[in-house]
């Protein structure tokens, strides 16, 4: 699949596309998309900032600003091969299928439409409707969140609610090691 | 639908926002932006004063001279901004960074523009030098400003170097030309060459404070806390080292009121982000020169 087919076929035909990629698994490729996505919209996310004089940007010192921003991209890189081996892990343990490499894969190019809300934002507000591209900044993260349901369930071949399932445990989990830790602390146990 | 076409425009579309985005990151100060109308400029001086040039990731908390001349420089050729106001939050710093600092605002004032100070936590030394070359010094109460004076460290390390077996051979032209080494104790005469820099930078500080705050101290009462003392911003108006007592928006008022501009005129920070320095490429090049070095320098702090 050309470089050209695989965007086109994550925006309008996501499901067979995802499943392709994830067998196929052009890791390189992936990774380098993923970054493209992540370092684009830290550009973008940036300038609306400015736009809008946000208060982060005069309470931090402005190298600081850039310093957590490279950081965080250079994190999410990191926080994606843990996630996909995560949602690997989980869906082998629940349903016995597992593919750790083509989770990867699929969620990278779930990304793509990512790139598209903070431009569209910025656009929109430099064109004075911003209430328009923050709609539409959101409508696309909506979009992300459904791609990123597609490429799990093309990834392990489960069934929709399944995929739903193995992307929301993890969160689930945390949110319930967190309640735990605030009830413990509330109630003054000591662990 | 033709699949090229599509990726085409999308790549074309993030190409021309990425340019877009930059181009606004990049003018974040706004340049121009007010042209036609009439603004006050603030400049940030936070940190310690320095001289040495390229900021990178390191340097979120030290005020390089170089930045802020660039800012008044801004700010004397921008007809809309009518005043400027100097937020000073350093406790000093490089004693030429501070004269250069002072040089381009007395350059500034010459043009018939106005400059507030407004002091912050902290505006000594380098930064109180800074201040004498506004029109109208606002300081908290519970600021300290002063530590007028001049100080110059050396590093005698001439007792490590013997414990670690390192011995410096210096060929030079002239019996003063390692003056300040650090590996062997300052001569007499070496000492006293350097007691009369530190003594001219002193004179020179006076002589600034002394220009700035023309008809409100006198020589006499100046000298008597000009020892390098730390004094209140309470304090320094009843010396008559500030002129008045108030926050950064009393600042911005006075300011307003000193140009003739109106109450909602605007606001813009001339030393805001810089996109490119921010991304912190000169690190590696800091890290050397704090890991050099260097033995002799003047400094108001």
């Amino acid at each position: 699949m050309s470089f050209t087919e695989s965007i086109y076929g994550v925006l309008f035909e996501p499901a067979a596309t995802l499943r392709d990629l994830a067998e196929n698994k052009p890791y390189g490729r992936a990774l380098l998309i993923f970054l493209a996505v992540t370092l684009l919209s830290l550009i973008f996310e940036q300038a609306l900032m400015v736009y809008n004089d946000s208060e982060t940007l005069k309470i931090l010192p402005a190298n600081a600003v850039w310093m957590f921003n490279i950081l965080g991209a250079l994190l999410s890189v990191l926080l994606l091969l843990v996630i996909s081996g995560l949602l690997s892990l989980i869906s082998e343990i629940i349903y016995g299928k597992f593919n750790a490499g083509g989770i990867m894969v699929a969620l990278c190019y779930a990304s793509i439409p990512g790139i598209l809300g903070p431009p569209v934002h910025y656009a929109l507000s430099l064109a004075g409707v911003e209430w328009l591209g923050a709609i539409l900044a959101l409508l696309v993260m909506v979009w992300v969140l459904v791609l990123q349901v597609i490429a799990v369930r093309e990834s392990l071949q489960v069934t929709t609610g399944q995929a739903i399932l193995i992307l929301v445990l993890p969160g689930l989990f945390s949110l319930i090691l967190l309640t735990a830790l605030v009830v413990t602390v509330l109630l003054g146990v000591n662990i | 639908m033709n699949k090229k076409l599509v990726v085409g425009v999308l790549v074309l579309f993030l190409a021309v926002m990425t340019i877009v985005s930059l181009w606004g990151i990049t003018n974040a100060g706004g340049r121009g932006k007010l042209a036609g109308g009439s603004a006050i400029g603030v400049i940030e001086i936070n940190g310690v004063i320095s001289g040495e040039t390229g900021g990178g990731l390191l340097s979120g908390y030290s005020a390089n001279a170089m930045d802020i001349m660039e800012s008044i420089r801004q700010a004397r050729e921008r007809e809309d901004i009518k005043a400027v106001v100097l937020r000073i939050d350093s406790p000093g710093g490089s004693a030429v960074a501070s004269q250069e600092i002072a040089l381009e605002l007395d350059r500034l004032r010459q043009e018939g523009k106005k400059v507030i100070t407004s002091m912050g936590d902290m505006c000594t030394s380098g930064g109180y030098w800074i201040a004498c070359s506004s029109d109208y010094i606002m300081a908290n109460g519970a600021t300290l400003t002063g530590s007028i004076g001049v100080i110059m460290q050396l590093s005698n390390l001439e007792g490590l170097y013997e414990k670690l077996g390192i011995k410096e051979e210096v060929i030079k032209s002239g019996k003063h030309k390692d003056m300040g080494s650090a590996t062997r104790t300052l001569t007499e005469e070496e000492r006293r060459l350097l007691e009369d820099i530190v003594g001219d930078s002193y004179d020179q500080f006076l002589d600034q404070v002394l220009k700035g705050r023309s008809g409100k101290i006198s020589r006499e009462k100046l000298l008597e806390v000009a020892d390098g003392r730390i004094i209140s911003g309470r304090q320094a108006l009843e010396l008559g080292l500030v002129d008045g007592i108030g926050n950064y928006y009393d600042a911005l008022d006075k300011a307003r009121e000193t140009a003739g501009l109106p109450e909602d005129s605007p606001v813009e920070i001339l030393n805001g982000i810089d996109f490119w320095k921010s991304l912190g490429l000169s690190v590696l090049g800091e890290l050397s020169e704090q890991v050099q070095g260097r033995f002799i320098e003047l400094r108001y702090q």
